[in-house]
């Protein structure tokens, strides 16, 4: 019987700083194929596990963390050429199939963009499919994570809208949180879907400014963040309103969330 | 159907020993729990449930689940052994059946099944109730799922197999007698009544005012099966430990996240889930409740929550 808990030990070929508490990590690819909003458990040797989603398109393993506590900390220690653990891929992501030929309009806040970015590089490959729309909120220009390929990424076709919640002297864009550039860049579209990743707080004023400007409840996508220990649907943590957020999730569709008789934002 | 004198008991006891470790019922400092068989225990049988369940023995409050060296080798840690599991009551049989339904459900969880595959279960049939059972209400007092079942009578047992298992013991043991006759005892109904309404109608407010958020509930509960994984550095050999040990969903670092925001802190939030997991969320999915009616949580319960009084809407 297989081992669902039993970590693959993996090394870590690339190391990039994207800011001063965030960093990109790619790992060897040994686990099945993944899809957009998938993650892994991730294991820093000696000192535990923690859920990461997977920032890539399969084959590649890329993960962006950022530090925040004792398994972030030691990974953040860790070289190139160092090992970690992975298990995985787990979750339901986002819609992929749904999203064919239709716009994708992608909301994000802090550490909320990884997810994300897979559906943006799916979506270069895919020539039928329709536009592109980022909005992405971090604290200070300092706090944003792949700044520079962003700047790209919009040179590609890819609608990139930033904000920060404060600047120091310098920053020539948004100031504000993210449903102020929301409110200038999304206009009503029925033909889009829309998905989010963030803070629990920033997802609920995203979600009801989408539906104020007459988006429907099957067009919203929000992926959940929620404790995780295995992953599987066995440890309980992550558990809502009868769901396993690990594995019904952790992305749902914004009607199916409130039919859940419990609070889940 | 077979029997067994009552006084050949200590001979079946020395027999089953044999096969592997034999796991009992007894009573110490006046709280019963199942223990590790020693020649001369008194059983504690026929008196209503044991205090904790022998959900320990297939669940263990802390279990190391591997091994791994600083390179990130990794190494089962579980050593399998034969178990026999004597005395279990037929609520409890119905909690192996609910937590074997979880454990089973993709993807298995090899730990439990490992122990859970190497145990022989030999039940006995429940014919007095505890002070707080309530398992007659949710269909949960027949036996399932055991090899062996020991029907209690005056000066003996009936004794029916269950499985190929349960067969072989009685043939080969040599202490059993076949007969035509058929149990007699009758079994007196548990004394709480329970009739579960739908969530909407619990209320949650006022019990939930009660509750201290202690956890003794779920500690006790047969069927509660939430844990937690860490990583242990041992301090000889640079070897660290992967463990798992139980965890509770009356606490509020179970749905804590970054940033330190919890999405369950409020006590009658946390008995909802606890009540909302036993009844409708593991019914639907899995077709019977989780909740056996054992009435464990309420004996355990110091602030006097009775879940068959709450599933019932009072
Ligand atoms: C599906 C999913 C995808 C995620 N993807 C990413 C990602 O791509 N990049 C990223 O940087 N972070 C991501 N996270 C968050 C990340 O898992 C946590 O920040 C990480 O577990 C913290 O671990 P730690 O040991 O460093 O912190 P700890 O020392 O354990 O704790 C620091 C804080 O994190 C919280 N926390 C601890 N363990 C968990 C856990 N297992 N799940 C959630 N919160 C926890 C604690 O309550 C505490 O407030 C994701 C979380 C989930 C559930
Ligand atoms: S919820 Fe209470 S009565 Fe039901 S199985 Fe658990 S301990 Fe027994
Ligand atoms: S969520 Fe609560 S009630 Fe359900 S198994 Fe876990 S600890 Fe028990
Ligand atoms: S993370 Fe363990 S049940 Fe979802």
């Amino acid at each position: 019987m297989e081992d669902p808990y039993l970590p693959k030990k993996v090394k870590i070929l690339k190391i990039m700083q994207e800011t001063s508490d965030i960093k990109t990590f790619v790992v060897e690819s040994v686990l099945p194929e993944h899809s957009p909003g998938q993650f892994v458990e991730l294991t820093v040797f000696g000192v535990g596990e923690a859920p990461i989603s997977i920032s890539s398109s399969y084959p590649a393993m890329v993960l962006t963390v950022k530090k925040i506590g004792s398994v972030t900390n030691a990974l953040f220690e860790l070289k190139e050429g160092d090992y970690v653990g992975v298990r995985g891929p787990y979750g339901r992501g986002w819609p992929m199939k749904e999203l064919k030929r239709r716009n994708a309009i992608l909301i994000c806040g802090g550490v909320g963009l990884p997810p994300l970015r897979p559906i943006i590089y799916s979506r270069l490959l895919d020539k039928d499919s329709g536009s592109t729309l980022l909005c992405y909120g971090a604290r200070t220009p300092d706090d944003m994570a792949y700044r520079g390929e962003l700047e790209k990424l919009a040179k590609q076709g890819i609608s990139i809208n930033t904000t920060v919640d404060t600047c120091p002297m310098g920053w020539k864009g948004n100031v504000g949180v993210v449903t102020c550039i929301m409110d200038r860049a999304i206009k009503k579209d029925e033909n889009a879907v829309c998905m989010m990743c963030g803070p629990p707080v920033m997802m609920k004023f995203a979600s009801k400014m989408l539906l104020d400007k007459g988006f429907t409840k099957d067009q919203i996508y929000i992926s959940l963040e929620r404790m995780m220990k295995c992953g599987v649907g066995k440890c309980g943590h992550c558990m809502a309103g009868g769901k396993y957020v690990c594995k019904d999730g952790p992305v749902f569709r914004l009607d199916e969330l409130e039919k859940l008789p419990e609070r889940m934002l | 159907m077979h029997t067994i004198p009552r006084e050949k008991l200590p001979a079946f006891l020395e027999y089953l020993s044999k096969g592997g470790e034999l796991i009992v019922p007894a009573k110490k400092d006046g709280l019963s729990f199942f223990k590790s068989y020693e020649k001369g225990d008194r059983l504690y049988l026929e008196k209503g449930n044991t205090d904790y369940s022998a959900k320990q023995f297939f669940f263990p409050y802390k279990e190391v689940l591997y091994h791994y060296d600083k390179e990130g080798n990794f190494e089962n840690a579980q050593e399998p052994r034969e178990r026999i599991l004597f005395g279990i009551r037929p609520c409890d049989l119905h909690a192996l059946a609910v937590t074997d339904m979880f454990f089973s459900d993709e993807p298995a969880d090899p730990h439990y099944l490992e122990r859970r595959k190497r145990t022989t279960l030999i039940a006995i049939d429940c014919t007095t109730p505890g002070k707080n059972c309530f398992c007659d209400s949710l269909g949960k007092r027949d036996p399932i799922g055991h090899d062996l079942l020991l029907i209690p009578e005056k000066k003996f047992f009936y004794a029916s197999a269950g499985s190929e298992k349960g067969k072989k013991l009685l043939e080969d043991s040599g202490l059993f007698e076949k007969t035509s006759e058929s149990p007699s005892i009758k079994k007196i109904p548990c004394k709480k009544k329970a009739s579960p309404v739908d969530s909407s109608r619990v209320k949650w407010e006022k019990w939930g005012k009660l509750c201290f958020a202690c956890a003794a509930c779920t500690s006790v509960c047969p069927t509660c099966t939430c844990f937690d994984i860490e990583d242990e550095i041992q301090l000889k050999g640079g070897k660290t430990e992967r463990q798992r040990t139980w965890a509770s969903c009356f606490t509020k670092d179970f749905t804590s996240v970054a940033g330190g925001h919890s999405f369950r802190s409020a006590r009658p939030e946390m008995l909802k889930q606890f009540v909302n997991h036993k009844f409708p969320y593991f019914k639907e999915k899995f077709g019977v409740t989780m909740c056996v009616g054992c009435g464990r949580c309420v004996t355990a319960c110091t602030a006097k929550i009775d879940i068959s009084k709450m599933i019932s809407g009072k």
